[in-house]
């Protein structure tokens, strides 16, 4: 498999009146064609920003964006104008967000909301475009497509609107597929189905998908090789097997404390994790992450480690791992 | 009438972004202090809202202090009439009709000079704002308050027919558009108030009818606003704990929708200002020789290719003032609610 | 749809009860001299008194008085004038509507058509000296009423005449279509900076919703996402207040109609006024009531092709 996603020490700072905001500081990884990436973090750990910042979504002010580079089939996104980027999103990246209820524009035909998508990037007629919206609500296991086309997402369950999601996002055949909490504003059954959809239609359409969450279960289900951030910076990063097995960074240790485990037969206790995360506007010197580390030692106050290989496949920004 | 503020988005931003963009959130040091604290010091960052409040407390000061000293400047003089003396108690009178000095430019005796009756424009002027301000006093800070927060806040909280008796009252009122209902009652009743109250009484005719036609909405939106506030936690928590009704609306519920009433009258005040100009104007508001500043512009509207100033001043006056509750109401809001700016 | 229109129409049944009982009732609460005297003048003999009285309805009790007054209206026939014997209502109020729906319309139009695009710029320019100027200048025409812009109008026009410059007349409604520029300009000028407030406040709301987000994620054209995603939006809560906005129309109908005599339903109110007129007065304050019902209405019935969430059934 080659690469398909390269990205290279990527910062996203948002400049407001209270002083700059660094949400995404330094972060890089690479991503392969038809895998699935995993970024857990907790909210505000800049996993969101980090796939807008790719896709080029945020307004710009108050972002800004800057990195060496964000290499997407062989192109730096960061040196692209916005019509060579309009020219790619919905058609080779495409996006889904948390919440499909608002995702969805209220006042047209959801056939039409797939269908526009469609006739831009494949240069269809209007009634081609028409029946591969159709085509694509049936894929994604709409009943009656060819009916339901023709109705307003207030006439859809939120399950049944994260599919239309999915549908709009998939019609143009992406390489990649960023998924943004797709499932956290569903019911847990629903969680489950349209998870199952996303991992069966990414394998049809060999679509690379960037999975967003804040859900451990979710990963390790779903992705291939995961992500871990904290307060705007990768803190591991290393395929899901290792990451369960054998996490190296205290910060991932202490998120798997604190969710129970069907595996664990000892039945511990779940352990929170203390404190808070800090305030981006006034980030500590050092590990951003050893105020509330058990292992902090006095170099972590000072220095911030960086993201360095720990092991086979695993690399994680501690002094101290495991 | 001013609908603006049933407009203000009641949903939290929902883009991500937003929680990054939401500057007061991260503004230093403002958890500290408390919210009206916050929104006064947001109040006073907004320099056109400001300006314009110390522009008006010029004009209120001026209007209630300086007519009463104007009175008591200028030299009695007999020339005008022969053998009768008269001191600036009576020319400087804002109704003072004086036929040998009509329409005289400005001097030092008539600073601003005097009108088609020979009324001094200044007293008229001074006397106009304070017309103004007598009308927003009654209407919007006795009527509108007073009756939208009681029967708003009850028709809220208890619910019943106090609250159907407010929606048919409000449905009456709405029904006739506009100044239609105040043009029908001063229209109707303006000479039985001449007759029972002397000149005087074509203008509490004006508050009050103008009153009555603005609670009603006023009552709606804090009636909407007791109502979200009633099905909150922390009133649903004070009543487990056995709190009375009466408690809870003086401790909870009031002072939680108090700054929006503020905001909301501060804009409704601009709105009665120009609907008692509107009625003067039309002949429907305060009677000859009195003085508003409504009745000022369509005395001079005849001579305005002769004498303009004398519509200019009452005109530009007006402008002020309106424009000035404007600022303050926007200003307020803004700092009140800092989501409904962008 | 048919029992949309019928509710709305029972509604509007109620409001036309409501309101007219409302007006007669102040009229008959309302100390005034005795219209038949009034009209009778030197010619007041009791037998004629008594006949003119019968002739107008006043000799029986007030409920069969507003019960034929209702009668009459469902006929389409407002009552008999106080002030000019012999004259109906309807004569007076009957060419003054048309006069009144010309003028009110094309300032409604107007102001629409000049306040939401102004909203829209200033939007989407937001906090930038576009949005503050244009913003400042609607704020000054939403606040200051069209009674203060009409003296500043006419001194403008004395300095174009003394220097020899073309102008605009304001007198003279019915001469033509450039009598009707200036009086509807300035009657769409509070309207207009009102939409422009609003247009700024939706736009802006609308453009951070999801969906934008999610139509610009499909790699649509700026241009696409902002006036057909996001316009398409902001067009349901504009049309929501333009009911509300009538009163402004209502308002400044009274003060234009009478400063610029344009005879219309607002001028012939005041009119009323003056010569006591109240069956004339009642009529005005009738239709100018039920007009802004049909309005709001029409306005409906858009609001409903607009948003598919509630389709008239």
């Amino acid at each position: 498999m080659t690469d398909l996603l390269t990205v290279r020490d990527l910062h996203t700072t948002f400049h407001t009146r209270a002083g700059d905001v660094p949400a995404v500081n330094g972060v890089s990884f690479t991503m392969r064609e038809g895998e699935t990436l995993g970024i857990v973090g907790e909210s505000g750990s800049g996993k969101s920003v980090t796939a807008l910042s790719i896709m080029r979504l945020l307004p710009t002010p108050p972002a800004e964006i800057t990195g060496q580079e964000v290499l997407f089939a062989g192109q730096d996104l960061l040196e692209m104008s916005q019509d060579q980027l309009r020219a790619l999103r919905g058609n080779k990246m495409a996006m889904i967000f948390q919440d499909p209820m608002t995702s969805l524009n209220p006042v047209f035909k959801v056939g039409f909301q797939i269908a526009e998508s469609v006739r831009m990037h494949m240069n269809l007629g209007p009634r081609d475009s028409w029946n591969r919206a159709v085509e694509m609500l049936d894929k994604v296991g709409i009943p009656n497509a060819a009916r339901r086309a023709n109705d307003y997402p207030h006439e859809f369950s939120g399950g049944m609107r994260q599919r239309v999601m999915i549908a709009i996002a998939l019609s143009c055949n992406p390489s990649l597929l960023i998924a943004d909490e797709p499932t956290t504003a569903l019911d847990v059954t629903i969680q489950a189905q349209i998870l199952e959809l996303m991992r069966a239609l990414s394998k049809e359409f060999q679509t690379a998908v960037m999975l967003i969450t804040h859900d451990l279960g979710v990963i390790a289900g779903m992705a291939q090789q995961v992500l871990v951030m904290y307060a705007g910076r990768l803190v591991e990063a290393t395929d899901t097997r290792t990451l369960f097995a054998k996490p190296a960074h205290p910060y991932t240790q202490a998120l798997l404390h604190s969710i129970p485990r069907m595996d664990d037969a000892q039945n511990e206790r779940l352990q929170p994790i203390t404190g808070q995360p800090p305030d981006l506007l006034k980030m500590p010197v050092g590990c951003s992450f050893a105020p509330r580390c058990p292992k902090a030692q006095a170099r972590c106050q000072r220095e911030t480690p960086p993201l360095v290989e720990v092991g086979a496949g695993q690399r994680a920004a501690c002094f101290f791992p495991y | 009438m001013d609908t603006d503020r049933y407009l203000e988005p009641d949903t939290a931003p929902t883009q991500l972004t937003q929680e990054y963009l939401m500057e007061e959130s991260l503004e230093p040091g403002l958890h500290s202090t408390s919210p009206w604290r916050d929104s006064f010091r947001r109040f006073l960052r907004d320099k056109r809202a400001v300006g314009a409040l110390v522009l008006l407390a010029i004009f209120i000061l001026a209007s209630l202090f300086l007519l009463p000293i104007y009175e008591h400047i200028g030299p009695v003089i007999s020339e005008r009439h022969g053998f009768v003396h008269i001191g600036p108690a009576k020319y400087h009178s804002p109704t003072y009709v004086d036929n040998l000095v009509e329409n005289a430019p400005a001097s030092s005796l008539h600073w601003l000079g005097t009108n088609y009756a020979g009324q001094d424009i200044f007293a008229r002027l001074l006397a106009g704002i304070q017309v103004s301000l007598f009308v927003a006093v009654i209407v919007v800070g006795v009527m509108d308050v007073g009756l939208g927060i009681i029967f708003g806040v009850l028709a809220g909280y208890y619910g019943g027919i106090l609250d159907t008796l407010l929606a048919r009252f409000t449905d009456l009122i709405f029904a006739f558009p506009g100044l239609l209902f105040a043009v029908l009652v001063t229209g109707l009743f303006r000479q039985a108030a001449l007759d029972r109250f002397g000149n005087d009484g074509p203008l509490y005719l004006v508050a009050i009818t103008l009153g009555l036609t603005i609670w009603p909405q006023m009552a709606r939106y804090v009636r909407g606003q007791t109502l979200s506030l009633k099905e909150q936690q922390f009133i649903e928590a004070s009543r487990t704990i056995g709190t009375s009704s009466n408690q809870i609306i003086l401790r909870h519920i009031l002072p939680n929708i108090l700054s929006l009433i503020f905001v909301a009258a501060t804009l409704d005040i601009s709105g009665t200002i120009i609907n008692e100009g509107v009625l003067s104007l039309i002949g429907l508001g305060v009677q000859a020789p009195g003085s508003s500043l409504g009745l000022m512009i369509q005395e001079s509207l005849a001579n305005i290719p002769y004498f303009p100033m004398e519509a200019i001043l009452p005109s530009l006056t007006l402008t002020i003032i309106v424009l000035a509750f404007s600022f303050i109401g926007d200003g307020l809001r803004d700092a009140f609610d800092p989501r409904s700016k962008d | 749809m048919l029992r949309f229109f019928l509710r709305r129409l029972i509604g509007l049944l109620f409001v036309v009860i409501g309101v007219t009982f409302v007006t007669y009732a102040m009229g008959y609460l309302a100390p005034n001299q005795d219209p038949i005297a009034a009209l009778l003048g030197q010619h007041n003999t009791p037998q004629a008194y008594a006949t003119l009285k019968h002739e107008y309805g006043l000799d029986k009790p007030w409920y069969i008085q507003y019960g034929t007054f209702l009668l009459n209206l469902a006929h389409g026939n407002l009552g008999l004038s106080y002030r000019y014997p012999g004259q109906s209502v309807n004569d007076f109020i009957g060419p003054a509507i048309a006069i009144s729906i010309q003028l009110g319309l094309s300032a409604l139009i107007l102001a629409l058509v000049l306040g939401i695009p102004s909203g829209i710029i200033a939007a989407l320019r937001a906090n930038t000296w576009v949005d503050t100027s244009l913003m400042s200048v609607m704020l000054f025409f939403y606040a200051v009423p069209a009674f203060v812009i009409i003296p500043f109008y006419q001194v403008l026009i004395d300095i174009l005449v003394a220097n020899n410059l073309p102008t605009l007349p304001v007198q003279g409604w019915s001469e033509g279509l450039t009598y009707k520029i200036v009086p509807v300009v300035i009657l769409a000028l509070t309207s207009m900076g009102y939409f422009a407030r609003i247009s700024r406040t939706v736009m802006l709301e609308v453009l951070r919703q999801d969906y934008v987000r999610t139509a610009r994620s499909k790699g649509l054209s700026e241009r696409r996402v902002i006036y057909l995603h996001a316009f398409r939006n902001a067009l349901l809560p504009l049309l929501s207040v333009i009911g509300p906005s009538l009163a402004f129309l209502v308002s400044g109908a009274f003060v234009i109609e009478d400063l610029f005599n344009i005879p219309g339903v607002g001028g012939a109110a005041i009119q009323a006024v003056a010569n006591r007129d109240w069956p004339v007065l009642q009529g005005t304050v009738v239709v100018l009531a039920v007009a802004v019902v049909i309005m709001n209405i029409v306005v409906d019935i858009l609001y409903s092709v607009a948003d598919p969430r509630i389709r008239i059934q």
